[in-house]
């Protein structure tokens, strides 16, 4: 019954919003939490995972950089911290999902996408079973990265809806 | 202490984010990271120069896996003992770690004291 609840408050986003953890701690560098911000970013960077298992399909993630264009950032250290922080953030998503629903998805190593390829996967989600996205923030000593997570799969246990 | 009295760490994860983190968790007299590498092949060379007490695997890597790895490591090196480090802590994930000699296993994040610990439960093992 409480999954239910769940699903009619946030129809757009059940098992993100479920299984994701309310924080995380990246490190002594940051942390990643769930926001009310919609992203809406000017410039984006996206990293692509896989998933596979019982449960197969794909996650995007995407970073607003807009702030960071005219900055002097190091680039290749941020770039390893979104990488990382989005490794850590949907590990503990897939073992929550298996811990409290038995359903189990292994996840693969981050790949950089650009925008035309992540509109080209955008494109095709609304075909797929489970669409959904939620939106995050990470904050970190320096600044405020507003986040989405695009999570699109197809289902291979008949549990899951 | 050292560097020769010192513990042989090698640190294995394709992000370099994870790799210079763990690195400056273990700044101290007491460990000796030997090297760095972002992948299986990388570790692999290193060991065949260099001698690790230690090496800390991650489990999801391109080519070949922490698990993978962690198997060729338990049969081609001697003395040398593996913690498998991942941010998916299925209990899958850490039975195969163990079933290919890990000898500890640790979810990210963790802490520095995590880590430190499992070296040290690591390090009382063999000596």
């Amino acid at each position: 019954m409480i999954e239910n609840v769940q699903r009619e408050k946030h129809p757009n986003s059940y098992y993100l919003e479920n299984y994701i953890p309310e924080k995380v701690s990246i490190y002594s560098e940051g942390i990643l939490r769930k926001s009310d911000i919609q992203f809406n970013a000017e410039k984006s960077y996206h990293i692509l995972f896989k998933i596979q298992g019982e449960l197969n399909g794909i996650i995007v993630c995407s970073f607003d950089v807009s702030e960071l264009t005219n900055t002097n950032y190091n680039f290749s250290h941020i770039n390893a911290l979104f990488s990382e922080s989005m490794n850590i953030l949907l590990g503990n998503f897939l073992t929550n999902l298996e811990e409290k629903t038995t359903i189990m998805g292994h996840l693969s190593h981050p790949e950089i996408i650009s925008d035309e390829k992540r509109q080209n996967i955008i494109q095709w989600a609304d075909q797929i079973v489970i669409h959904e996205n939620l939106n995050l923030q990470l904050i970190t000593l320096q600044n405020t990265y507003n986040c989405l997570i695009e999570f699109i799969a197809h289902p291979l246990k008949s549990t899951m809806v | 202490m050292d560097h020769e009295n010192s513990y042989r760490i090698l640190i294995v994860d394709d992000s370099d984010f994870s790799r210079n983190t763990i690195s400056e968790m273990l700044k101290s007299d007491r460990y000796n990271i030997i090297g760095e590498a972002a992948s299986a092949k990388e570790a692999i060379n290193i060991l065949r120069d260099r001698r690790a007490n230690i090496v800390i695997v991650d489990v999801v890597m391109p080519e070949i896996s922490g698990i993978e790895l962690t198997n060729k490591i338990i049969d081609n090196f001697k003395d040398t003992y593996v913690i498998v480090i991942s941010s998916l802590g299925q209990e899958n994930i850490i039975l195969d770690a163990i079933g290919a000699g890990a000898s500890d296993f640790i979810q990210k994040p963790f802490t520095k004291e995590t880590l430190i610990n499992s070296i040290e439960k690591v390090i009382a093992s063999f000596t």
